[in-house]
């Protein structure tokens, strides 16, 4: 309040107050005739006008909430009619189902005339004309946006009614346009929100209705389920505004009537006839979701041809393919049952999807693989979907498709990454962007964005916000720490920080915006915006559905995943490189099966830049689970996962693998469940198949736990499944802890689920990748340097691996390099790797190129400036391969090279004679080792001379600190001083706070563990080492050696300016 | 000579402070904050220039953070030059952190390079500055030098060559391609890229480098603009008798303010805050501090802003002597001097005069004007505000013209009250002013219409405000 | 003196001069027709004080002013408003159509200051309108002080004053009673330079609602036409 001192001195005239202060309490208050605060008995009431959180940053509750609440309050109905989006109807049709409400379908719309309008589709025809009117809005317009004229709804909205909603600047023309265009199905929606002049609406509303001939109806403009989200509700706005709510001002609503109202409510607010006509309209909608029916492409099948009989023929030719000599008879017994199975369940022309797909990667060359619940299937083999040999491995997934369930199949592609794209275009040109779009993903408030805007909009200042999303964690129960808080400089009693934490609770989980799925398609038979409204992604010429996976999977319609992986591009690599310089081809499912030498380095952990298997916590398992076939390799792939580890299943199973202890069943169904796992459950399947057998749910009851942990839910559900899982074992017999950790590892799976179908198609790429690495180790390099980035390894470490198998590597040159890395003979069996000139930074691909061809075309270069003339090089280019050392066969040592091309270029229309003045020739110093190695890592990443602590040895051994290679042999319990370079530093998040370092030196690896009383009060060497000391002991497993951290320190200084960066999993 | 500050961010803040907490400067350039510069304290936690704040904060949780304030900087540079006038009438501000001196003509009256150097630094690090010097023929040269670790108080030109040879390449503070590329050719010193062949080396480096080493050594001339240090309006006046009479006392002042007028006149310049000292035989002197809305520095209208203070001071000491001191100087606004020279855009004149007048006697807060605030609470959807300032429109409800400084309470309505409503309005959580009413225009029975609501919570009645 | 007449000329107070009857002075319209009738000037007698004596609030007495205040947010001159008893609520001015950067909010305590400071005010000649709060007695030399700087700063000068000075002697140009039914308002012109007395009933609609459509539905009344 500003200083109004001059007027508070004066007594203030007040006389009335006085006169007229006191009346008896009992009296009555009637406004508008009346009584005011008095609930009126309940009419019948339908919401038509409601938005839910996918309206995003307007509504403030999600779509279930407000299902749930409009059931609680007797609603006959409610509509969901987010603004220009059906992104929120199926979450709301799930739970809205379960509970018999009524849901209508809608859309709310603003034209940029002013118009604001509300379509709730009757039938299918309407609920089509809806999406397509959607679509071709956000079409036009910028992600996140739409626009949509009146033209578009003259003729295109069959099928819907209309609720015109009029505000202040609404006009009699807009009236007569909605009159005249919707006659019969349009309403003026009357929205009486507290605003003081309600009556006075009403009356105009009324007025204007007579005028026009249309009738009025109540509406509610809600925005929230209850009142309570008005505080969420202005944030939201504040955000979406990009203001802080001290500045929003009037922009807020200026109360909290947006909220589903209980209807002895709205009984005192609107007259009898406007609620009753909301019940009217209700009636006329009566399109359900149940009604939408996948339909598939057609064109997949040839004339006189079935899906049925077309699917079993493309079977047939697969498993002669497959096996020249006749398919063993499990397989084909196998295939029978699938066959039937996919038939009675009428899934053939999605697995012909699928199959036309991976038929256009083959012709085109590009290495792909199937995996997903329903990928592992003598089918799927068959059709070269998947190259999982089901004869190689016990096949008993019987459960590829569930009967019970009803659950559409689910087969997700990798493609080679970096020609993923190729199969994206080719399905938009074969089924067009009308019929094909991917599903969205909805991107949603995780903990640190939502306290990152719930804190802006609460005015906290950046450096507050910086300190509050970087150094306070989450406790429990998802509320910010308070004893971090506290460390952190701020009081979690103040009234900010309440409000902070509060809201950044209940922000979490908001959808934020839809963003493209990673591959999932869509593919429909007729226009797929008839089914689901498109809408443009981020990136040029994407469109996405309004629907993700959830969705999707709740309706039964059909996706199929393209996705890109690294590795299948250097497997592909490494194949025709084989085919090239082996002169024999190998395939990923005609490898030599089995291969001991395989078993043998995998149980080494000698498994750098092998997929999978090369993180840290793989090659610490490796050892100690000792894989010697195939199927260990599929558990090995999943048993590293938060599911088992969170579960504790990881110890019991490597017990009873080394016969430390006894396996056991409880009961004959369980050991059916387990029994290919020691009677430890693994994979995601056995879990859900435990929760049926061992707790008693249904499967369609385990499959919803299932969702519930995939979701982000609120705790209160997750509590709900808790008890029944727990109680559910504990009467069956089961012991209280197992019941608890089965439990803690479904919820370990939420993040990332790993059935076994998965995991088998996985590890068919760890056994191709490791035994290429085996017996191709060059080959297997170079594709790896040629597929980067992908894995965890840097090029350097992968080249340092390489030489230590024993390949020769040769180091970039301007005369021998080509862009890509290459093999080089050396004999007739032995390969020397060539580093590609795609390693050198800053240099562009096209000069890269140009002057490979080039040299191809006219032979090696001899000199700087006829470089320059025969291939146009920039400056940047040039630089770059000076830096490099790739001029060395040209120009002399690298600075000697980059002087020559800093020079002034010779002009190409004179002659040699005509030239400026000759240079004087400069002399600069040969550069030392340590600055020649220093340069290469900043050039390159690598360097091929001697390792930068080879350099430093002497003064590392006067300082007492041991090899690498010394700390390998040393035994258990022994103390040690070591140190090197840090290539990363992870930090999972099962690990408890223990952060897992990797050093190297000259001699290998050393692998450091840090627990949290160690890395808090050595923060700062930890976090800014390149080269670190690490005082420690000794901890020996079998072959798997680490060093616990006793104390660390920085030694980066005796680096000089060597750079090698690390790369951190955080 | 060169002074250089490289902690100058950091000096402004530290040195009004003798505690020796972790404190960090934050380079607010880019949209990512970096640490800028930082104390001895967050270093000795690990904190580094350049340092992100987030990865600084990671090392020391509790680091104080302050956001570079370039404002305060050159404020702090440009008192630093006006001290240095002290020692040399020709200097220049270099750059954001750097004044150069030329004290070739101050030698002799401080007794010589060393002293003269000595008494320079001791009265900057007194100050709590830090700073980097060096004497050289050149100024470049100077400058190059105060950037090297240790001192160099260089006054040969013949061994100008020899000392900037050996300084690194660091000191030229190069843009990073250029360090880059010039390392990447191993050239370490500036001896290196001296012994360089001229031509060859012109075509290699931008011309800017070359440049800057010619004036280094003198190969080219170098001008600097000089430093004026800033003058501020300052006069007395010996009264002829001492008197305590106000109109004597005005007359002498206007004398004063003449001056002034005259002496701003030709810069085109005014002041907004006088100051004039009323000396009298005994004590301190009567202070009486005049401030304007606008800077002028017309003398009638000072005047008559000088007349009302003065008719509202009793003096119980005759005076001897008036001294008038000027604010800060600013450039005025071409306006014209007619008395009634309404703009449109601009109050006029005479608004402004009877502003002041008022101001004058009743006090700065008891003139104001009234401004819109978007915001639903009523006693918050206005505000104080300086007279004259325009307020975007908004539309709201039903409003009283009459609202009252606090919300009265009433017992209850009433029921011959005629009530309309409600307007329900509940914001304001985030403030902790969250109301939650429901407002009613109530017209009573004699025909008095009131504003009422009742707030949610309590379930009590107020009154609010007065449809007059 | 040549620029002092051209400066004169630029008053809108003269201006309006050429359309007047000769001698009696123009007054600012009070937007009301049967008021307007009433006044010698057709409207608020300018350079002059008008008192206004009303013993209570929230009758439509400000209201009554609302019209031609916001007709004078036109002129490049402030509104003063000396010591009002609560807060003028800025939300409610702007819509009644007064411009807030014309609004001049001066507090002063009661006795001298106020005096002083109404007189500053209508004397300056840069206040269209002065608008006060006078609950004491006022002797005759005061208000024709007062009266004087409202001439010399051609002002018009309202002063609220208790119906029981009614007795007291007044040199205003314009004195209004008003009181209120429940029909509305009525306003006697209690005294009024070369007319006689009248009373009548205005309809000030001081409580308005802006209306629920702006496109649709009646105007806002009155104040909407005075606005050209």
């Amino acid at each position: 309040m500003p200083d109004y001192r001059a007027a508070e001195r004066q007594p203030l005239p007040l006389p009335f107050i006085q006169r007229s202060g006191i009346v008896d309490l009992g009296a009555k208050l009637f406004v508008d005739g009346v009584e005011y605060g008095v609930c009126m008995k309940a009419p019948d009431y339908a919401e038509l006008h409601c938005l839910s959180n996918f309206t995003f940053l307007r509504g403030a509750s999600h779509p279930g909430e407000l299902v749930d609440r409009a059931v609680e309050l007797g609603y006959r109905a409610l509509a969901i009619t987010d603004e220009c989006s059906m992104s929120g109807v199926v979450r709301a049709y799930r739970v809205a189902k379960a509970s018999g409400l009524h849901l209508l379908v809608g859309t709310e719309l603003r034209l940029p005339d002013g118009l604001k309008l509300v379509l709730l589709c009757t039938d299918r025809t309407g609920y089509g004309n809806l999406c397509e009117v959607i679509t071709r809005a956000r079409r036009q317009a910028p992600k996140g946006r739409y626009r949509v004229g009146r033209e578009a709804l003259e003729t295109g909205v069959e099928g819907c009614l209309i609720l015109w909603l009029p505000d202040r600047h609404a006009s009699m023309e807009q009236g007569v346009w909605v009159s005249t265009n919707f006659a019969g199905r349009a309403w003026i929606g009357v929205e009486l929100l507290g605003e003081g002049n309600d009556r006075e609406r009403l009356e105009a509303c009324r007025v204007m209705g007579r005028r026009l001939g249309l009738p009025l109806v109540a509406g509610g403009d809600v925005h929230m389920h209850r009142r309570g989200r008005r505080a969420l509700q202005d944030t939201l706005t504040a955000i979406r505004l990009g203001v802080s709510l001290n500045h929003a001002g009037d922009r807020l609503f200026a109360n909290g009537e947006r909220h589903l109202r209980p209807r002895s409510v709205l009984a005192r607010l609107y007259p009898r006839e406007l609620l009753s006509e909301t019940i009217r309209i209700a009636e006329r909608c009566r399109f359900s979701l149940d009604e939408l029916r996948y339909e598939y492409p057609e064109e997949l099948v040839p004339v006189g041809e079935t899906p049925t009989t077309w699917l079993r023929r493309l079977t047939e030719t697969g498993l002669g393919e497959r096996w020249p000599g006749g398919p063993p008879a499990s397989v084909r017994k196998q295939a029978e049952h699938e066959l039937s199975l996919i038939a009675e369940l009428g899934y053939e022309p999605y697995f012909l999807t699928v199959y036309d797909i991976v038929a256009f990667a083959r012709r085109r060359g590009i290495l792909c693989q199937g995996r997903g619940s329903a990928a592992n299937s003598a089918v799927c083999y068959c059709l070269g979907i998947t190259e999982v040999d089901p004869a190689r491995m016990d096949m008993l997934f019987e459960r590829f498709m569930s009967r019970e369930r009803n659950e559409p199949p689910d087969i997700d592609v990798d493609f080679e990454h970096d020609r993923r794209e190729e199969v994206i275009q080719y399905v938009y040109e074969k089924y067009g962007r009308d019929r094909a779009a991917l599903a969205a993903t909805v991107i949603s408030y995780r903990e640190r964005s939502a306290l990152r805007d719930v804190a802006k909009a609460l005015d906290f200042d950046p450096v507050q916000i910086t300190r509050l999303t970087g150094q306070v964690g989450w406790d429990a129960r998802g509320a910010l720490d308070a004893d971090q808080l506290r460390s952190a400089g701020f009081d979690p009693e103040a009234a900010p920080l309440k409000r902070l934490c509060a809201l950044t609770q209940s922000i979490r989980g908001f959808p934020r915006h839809l963003s493209q799925h990673v591959g999932g398609f869509v593919i429909s038979r007729g226009f797929l915006c008839r089914l689901v409204p498109v809408e443009n992604a981020a990136m040029e010429g994407r469109t996405v559905i309004q629907w993700d996976k959830d969705d999707l999977d709740t309706l039964g319609l059909l996706k199929v995943d393209c996705l890109a992986l690294g590795m299948l591009s250097a497997i592909r690599r490494a194949l025709d490189d084989f085919e090239r310089l082996r002169g024999r081809s190998i395939s990923m499912a005609t490898l030599p099966a089995e291969d001991a030498a395989v078993y043998d380095m995998i149980c080494k952990a000698d498994t750098m830049g092998v997929f999978q298997i090369e993180s840290r916590a793989q090659m610490s398992m490796l050892p100690r689970l000792r894989p010697r076939s195939f199927y260990d390799l599929v558990i090995e792939v999943a048993i590293v996962r938060p599911g088992p580890i969170q579960g504790g299943m990881v110890h019991p199973y490597l017990r009873r693998r080394a016969g430390k202890q006894p396996v056991r069943y409880p009961n004959e169904a369980v050991r059916e469940v387990l029994k290919r796992t020691l009677g430890v459950p693994i994979f995601q399947e056995q879990v859900m198949q435990l929760a049926v057998v061992a707790a008693g749910f249904t499967p369609g009851e385990a499959d919803q736990l299932r969702r519930a942990m995939a979701a982000w839910r609120r705790p209160g559900d997750l509590e709900q499944f808790r008890r029944r899982f727990v109680d559910g074992m504990l009467s069956r017999g089961y012991e209280r802890d197992f019941a608890q950790r089965l439990f803690r590892q479904i919820q370990g799976f939420g993040e990332y689920g790993f059935p076994e179908s998965h995991a088998a198609s996985f590890a068919l790429l760890v056994y191709v990748s490791a035994w290429l690495k085996c017996h191709e180790p060059a080959i297997f390099c170079c594709a790896l340097l040629n597929s980067q980035p992908m894995g965890f390894y840097a090029p350097s470490q992968l080249v340092q691996d390489a030489r230590r198998q024993g390949v020769e590597v040769r180091p970039v040159s301007l005369n021998d390099s080509a862009w890509d890395s290459t093999l080089e003979r050396i004999d007739e069996t032995q390969l020397a790797l060539r580093l590609g000139l795609r390693l050198i930074k800053g240099l562009s691909r096209t000069a890269g190129e140009a002057l490979v061809s080039e040299r191809r075309a006219d032979g090696p270069y001899t000199r700087v400036d006829e470089l320059r003339r025969r291939v146009s090089l920039s400056m940047r280019d040039l630089e770059a391969l000076a830096r490099a050392d790739a001029l060395l066969s040209t120009s002399g040592h690298r600075r000697q090279a980059l002087w020559q091309v800093l020079g002034e270029p010779p002009d190409v229309f004179m002659g040699q004679d005509m030239r400026r003045r000759p240079e004087a020739s400069v002399h600069l110093t040969a550069p030392l080792e340590g600055q020649e190695i220093a340069a290469d890592f900043s050039s390159l990443g690598l360097s091929l001379r001697r390792h930068p602590l080879a350099l430093l040895r002497d003064r590392l051994s006067d300082a007492g600190l041991a090899q690498a290679a010394r700390v390998r042999v040393m035994t258990h319990g022994e103390r040690v001083c070591t140190a090197g370079l840090v290539i990363n530093r992870q930090k999972p998040s099962t690990a408890g706070g223990i952060i897992f370092a990797t050093l190297e030196d000259e001699s290998g690896y050393i692998n450091v563990v840090i627990k949290l009383e160690v890395s808090k009060v050595r923060r700062r060497a930890l976090l800014g080492a390149r080269l670190l000391q690490v005082d420690g002991i000794v901890e020996r497993e079998g072959r798997v050696v680490q060093v616990l951290a006793l104390d660390l320190k920085d030694l980066s200084a005796w680096l000089g300016d060597l750079q090698v960066r690390s790369r951190d999993f955080h | 000579m060169s002074l250089y500050f490289p902690t100058l961010a950091l000096d402004v803040v530290r040195r009004g402070s003798c505690s020796t907490e972790p404190l960090a400067i934050l380079d607010n350039r880019e949209q990512r904050h970096r640490v800028l510069l930082c104390n001895r304290s967050a270093e000795a936690s690990g904190v580094r220039a350049g340092m992100s704040l987030p990865a600084a904060l990671a090392l020391e949780p509790a680091l104080i953070i302050k956001s570079r304030r370039h404002q305060v900087e050159q404020t702090a540079l440009t008192s630093l030059a006006t001290w240095a006038h002290a020692y040399t009438p020709k200097l220049s501000i270099a750059g954001s952190d750097e004044l150069l001196l030329e004290v070739a003509g101050s030698l002799r009256l401080f007794g010589g390079l060393r002293p003269l150097t000595q008494k320079i630094i001791d009265e900057i690090e007194h100050m709590g500055y830090g700073v980097g010097y060096a004497a050289a023929p050149t100024p470049q040269a100077a400058s190059l030098l105060s950037r090297a670790p240790g001192e160099s108080l260089v006054t040969q030109r013949d061994a100008l060559l020899t000392t900037l040879s050996g300084l690194t390449l660091a000191t030229l503070e190069l843009d990073r391609k250029t360090a880059t590329t010039l390392t990447a050719l191993g050239l370490e010193s500036l001896g290196d890229l001296l012994g360089l062949p001229r031509p060859e080396l012109k075509s290699r480096i931008a011309p800017g480098l070359l440049n800057l080493l010619d004036r280094a050594l003198g190969r080219r001339p170098d001008p600097r603009t000089l430093f004026k240090p800033p003058v501020r309006f300052r006069a007395c006046l010996e009264l002829p008798a001492p008197t305590a009479n106000s109109q004597a006392l005005l007359f002498g002042a206007h004398r004063l303010l003449k001056d002034m007028d005259a002496g701003l006149r030709v810069r085109n310049e005014g002041v907004a805050q006088l100051l004039m000292l009323m000396h009298h035989p005994r004590g301190r002197a009567t202070q009486i501090r005049l401030g304007l809305v606008q800077p002028s520095r017309n003398a009638e209208h000072w005047q008559r802003v000088l007349r009302v203070r003065l008719e509202q001071l009793t003096l119980d000491q005759e005076v001897v002597a008036l001294t008038l001191r000027g604010g800060a100087q600013s450039p005025l606004a071409e306006q014209a001097d007619d008395l009634f020279g309404d703009t449109p855009e601009q109050l006029g004149t005479e608004r402004v005069h009877l502003l002041e007048r008022l101001q004058a006697r009743l006090g700065d807060e008891a003139v104001k004007g009234i401004a819109l605030v978007r915001d639903h609470r009523p006693e918050r959807a206005w505000q104080m505000a300086i007279p004259g300032v325009s307020s975007e429109t908004v539309s709201t409800g039903r409003r009283p013209l009459w609202l009252l400084r606090e919300p009265r309470g009433l017992q209850h309505p009433k029921s011959q009250w005629r009530l309309q409503g409600p307007e329900r309005i509940e914001t304001g959580w985030w403030d902790g002013v969250d109301v939650s009413r429901d407002y009613f225009c109530a017209q009573t029975e004699t025909g008095e219409r009131f504003w009422i609501f009742r707030d949610r919570r309590s379930r009590t009645w107020f009154l609010h405000g007065v449809f007059a | 003196m040549q620029k002092a007449i051209e400066h004169l000329l630029q008053n809108p107070a003269i201006r309006q001069a050429n359309f007047a009857p000769l001698g009696i002075r123009p007054g600012r319209s009070t937007g009301f027709a049967a008021l307007d009738e009433v006044l010698p000037g057709a409207g608020w007698p300018i350079g002059s004080l008008t008192e206004i004596l009303v013993d209570r609030q929230g009758i439509g007495e400000l209201s009554l002013l609302m019209p031609a205040l916001a007709a004078a947010s036109e002129e490049q001159r402030w509104i003063a408003w000396v010591s009002p008893p609560h807060i003028p609520y800025g939300p409610a001015l702007a819509a009644k159509g007064v411009d807030l950067a014309r609004i001049l909010l001066i507090h002063a305590r009661p006795g001298p200051d106020t005096l002083w400071a109404v007189e500053q005010a209508l004397a300056s000649g840069t206040c269209s309108s002065v608008l006060s709060w006078l609950d004491d007695e006022l002797d005759n030399r005061m208000l024709r002080r007062l009266q004087l700087a409202a001439e010399s700063g051609q002002s018009t000068g309202f002063l609220f004053r208790p119906s029981d000075h009614v007795n007291l002697p007044s040199p205003a140009a314009l004195r209004l009673g008003i009181e209120t039914t429940s029909h509305g308002l009525v306003v006697k012109v209690l005294k009024c330079r070369g007319r006689s007395g009248a009373t009548m009933m205005l309809d000030v609609d001081h409580d308005l609602v802006e209306p629920v459509f702006s496109h649709l539905g009646a105007g806002r009344g009155q104040t909407r036409q005075l606005q050209h």
